[in-house]
């Protein structure tokens, strides 16, 4: 089976009424996803492109039976509430849509998933897919993109930005390869997944041969990344592009972080750690598609 | 939302974290103010409030014996530039006698997810040299919130670090309000340093740091209304992620971070740079693009513009009337060299619009960065 979700995996919708919701529904049910059920507080009763809507999570759990995997599209301060309250219904996998989550309740929302041994994605994930089997979230859809940017195949396809995540699945494809999973990891400071953590699922999965990356400048998600391949926990080809190079690493304003951070989360950092631990860093984008296509084919 | 000085000082002193007697200063009638507050015996001292490092070193700070000496430096410090930030207001400050600088803070630990508190017998200026040369010099303690943050944890810190004895009880008691203050206030960061020793054996920040979360602001009235002074932040509660960068001549309106960085990225790799970084992704509204675009115009130091748009969800053909209107309410011209590519929903209509409003319009990245390079070639 493919990393996190599967053709069988069944998927809640909390927040899925409204323009957003229907959309991110739609887009979801396109990709051939399980959606069973969907959740918005006083909108029992309806329903979206025919999935029944409830009040709660565990009403929809009493009605459809168990949920494994739920995206949470609610907006603003409820949406950490809506979090927790899939948590303490028993759901193990959970995106968090939402962006701008006030940090404080980010870093609550991560605790809360460690205790409870369950994986959150986001905040700020737009979300991942895996091509012909399923999806949480946006990508997939719809079918015009999916078939030139998500076409079924071998590669692992992880991106720090939402809207660079298509960007690179297409790029990839082109290069004449095809997507096992492609995931955005979130536009937060703090994540419940991390890139590091995503390489060790994709090390495991044999339905993927090597992963293409687009990183960021700012926090240290790249360099725990290299520390876990220079461990030996990740040893297929990965290539990478660092975004951000261009920008003044002058623009800090304290200590503490910069202390904290030691010098990591600069963009010369992040692809000394990757190039350091063997990664293939482009100077490029587009060329992360065509390098791997390379080596995958010399393996 | 990184806040100056006088405004994380007021903050820290309401959780009871003592700061020396001080007052803003914007103008000479102000500094009579502030001499007759702080006392004539421990005038004083005049700090620009600027929100970058190193200001001491740039000769931001400066210590005077009377007000007549303060005078004659107010407006040498008022006019300065402080790596391209203008200072337009100091705090004046007792003077104190400080035998020993030290320095505490609270951020967030990244690989933890959690707060962490750090501490370090050597503060000052050079902290991050410390933190770098001298590992051993900087105590690290992880907060599990659920727990707070226990004095013993602090005081182990303390004793590790070698502080002496008799300042346990005042690194416990300020580390416990500052703690309080970061959950309180939602700050990303808060710190102390130098937290000096007067004479006394008591404790005082003579200098402090305070970043609020700006996607929290809607549960602190009081922040909330701080926010005005900040033109990063104005624009931001239209949607747009702005950070001026200060050098630079090129404008930027891209869509999404990872796109507005690569674009700065290509922008360097053309050989020219970016001044501003300028995400609308949550600002695709008539109101949200005619404020990117009147902000480009009006830059004086943007000699040009690449308006870079990529997107699923956001249709172009309704950007590009945006963008027509705001231009048409700015005199029916963009004033600068403008170049500009969409593409995604709708992107051919959008280009369409464009192109017979006469501007240059690509369609992949490359040609949109080709057209980038000719227009420099021309300009040079």
């Amino acid at each position: 089976m493919a990393i996190i979700v599967d053709k069988t995996t069944r998927v809640l919708v909390q927040g899925i009424t409204g323009r957003f919701g229907e959309f991110i529904t739609r887009n979801m049910l396109e990709v051939g996803t399980n959606v069973v059920a969907g959740v918005t507080p006083g909108r029992g009763g309806q329903a979206v492109w025919g999935i029944p809507v409830y009040n709660t999570v565990r009403e929809a759990i009493e009605e459809q039976g168990p949920i494994d995997a739920s995206v949470v599209l609610v907006p603003g301060p409820d949406a950490k509430k809506a979090v927790l309250e899939a948590f303490d219904q028993g759901i193990k996998t959970l995106l968090m849509e939402v962006e701008r989550v006030p940090l404080h309740d980010a870093l609550e929302v991560i605790a809360h998933a460690k205790k409870a041994g369950a994986r959150l994605i986001g905040p700020g994930s737009a979300g991942l897919v895996s091509p012909g089997k399923a999806s949480l979230g946006v990508f997939g859809s719809p079918e015009e993109l999916a078939r030139v940017a998500f076409i079924p195949g071998r590669v692992g396809v992880i991106s720090r930005s939402g809207g660079q995540t298509s960007t690179l699945s297409w790029n990839v494809c082109r290069a004449g390869l095809g997507i096992s999973t492609a995931i955005n990891l979130g536009s937060e400071p703090v994540l419940g997944t991390t890139f590091a953590e995503l390489l060790c699922l994709f090390q495991a999965d044999d339905e993927t041969d090597g992963v293409a990356y687009f990183g960021e400048i700012g926090t240290v998600q790249e360099e725990e990344a290299a520390e876990v391949i220079k461990e030996g926990k990740y040893t297929k080809p990965l290539v990478a592009y660092v975004a951000g190079r261009a920008l003044p690493s002058g623009l800090r304003f304290s200590h503490a972080s910069a202390i904290i951070e030691g010098g990591r989360g600069t963009a010369e950092s992040k692809v000394r750690a990757l190039k350091e631990a063997g990664v293939y860093v482009a100077d490029r984008p587009e060329d992360i598609g065509p390098t791997l296509a390379q080596i995958l084919k010399r393996d | 939302m990184d806040l100056y000085e006088h405004q994380a000082k007021a903050i820290f002193q309401q959780y009871g974290i003592p700061i020396p007697r001080g007052l803003v200063v914007r103008d000479e009638s102000s500094l009579q103010a502030a001499f007759d507050a702080i006392g004539q015996e421990s005038f004083g001292v005049l700090k620009a409030q600027v929100l970058t490092g190193g200001r001491g070193k740039a000769g931001g700070i400066k210590v005077v014996d009377s007000l007549p000496q303060a005078l004659e430096l107010l407006p040498n410090i008022l006019g300065m530039r402080i790596k391209e930030f203008p200072v337009d207001s100091l705090l004046v400050e007792e003077r104190l006698h400080i035998k020993n600088e030290y320095f505490m803070g609270l951020t967030i630990d990244p690989e933890a997810s959690l707060p962490v508190l750090l501490l370090s017998p050597r503060g000052g200026m050079d902290i991050e040299e410390v933190a770098k040369d001298y590992p051993s010099a900087l105590g690290k303690y992880v907060i599990h919130p659920s727990r707070g943050l226990p004095s013993f944890a602090v005081m182990d810190l303390a004793r590790g670090l070698g502080f002496p004895h008799r300042l346990w009880g005042a690194l416990i008691d300020i580390a416990g309000k500052l703690y309080k203050a970061f959950c309180q206030e939602e700050a990303t960061l808060a710190e102390l340093n130098p937290l000096a020793e007067t004479t006394g054996d008591s404790l005082i920040a003579v200098d402090s740091r305070l970043s609020v979360d700006d996607n929290a602001l809607f549960r602190h009235p009081e922040l909330n209304e701080l926010k005005k002074g900040f033109k990063e932040m104005s624009l931001k509660d239209k949607g747009l992620d702005y950070i001026d960068l200060r050098t630079g001549e090129v404008g930027l309106l891209c869509v999404g971070a990872g796109m507005t960085m690569l674009t700065m990225d290509l922008v360097a790799q053309a050989g020219a740079k970016a001044r501003c970084f300028l995400d609308v992704s949550h600002g695709i509204s008539a109101e949200g693009l005619s404020t990117a675009l009147e902000l480009l115009a009006s830059e004086p130091g943007i000699k040009c513009v690449l308006v870079n748009m990529f997107g699923g969800l956001s249709r172009m053909d309704e950007i590009a009337t945006f963008m027509l209107q705001a231009i048409e309410a700015m005199g029916g011209r963009f004033p600068k060299p403008i170049l500009i590519r969409l593409q995604g929903t709708n992107a051919e209509i959008g280009r369409r619009m464009m192109m017979e409003a006469g501007y240059v319009v690509s369609t992949e990245l490359e040609e949109l960065m080709d057209n980038f390079k000719e227009l420099l070639k021309g300009t040079k």
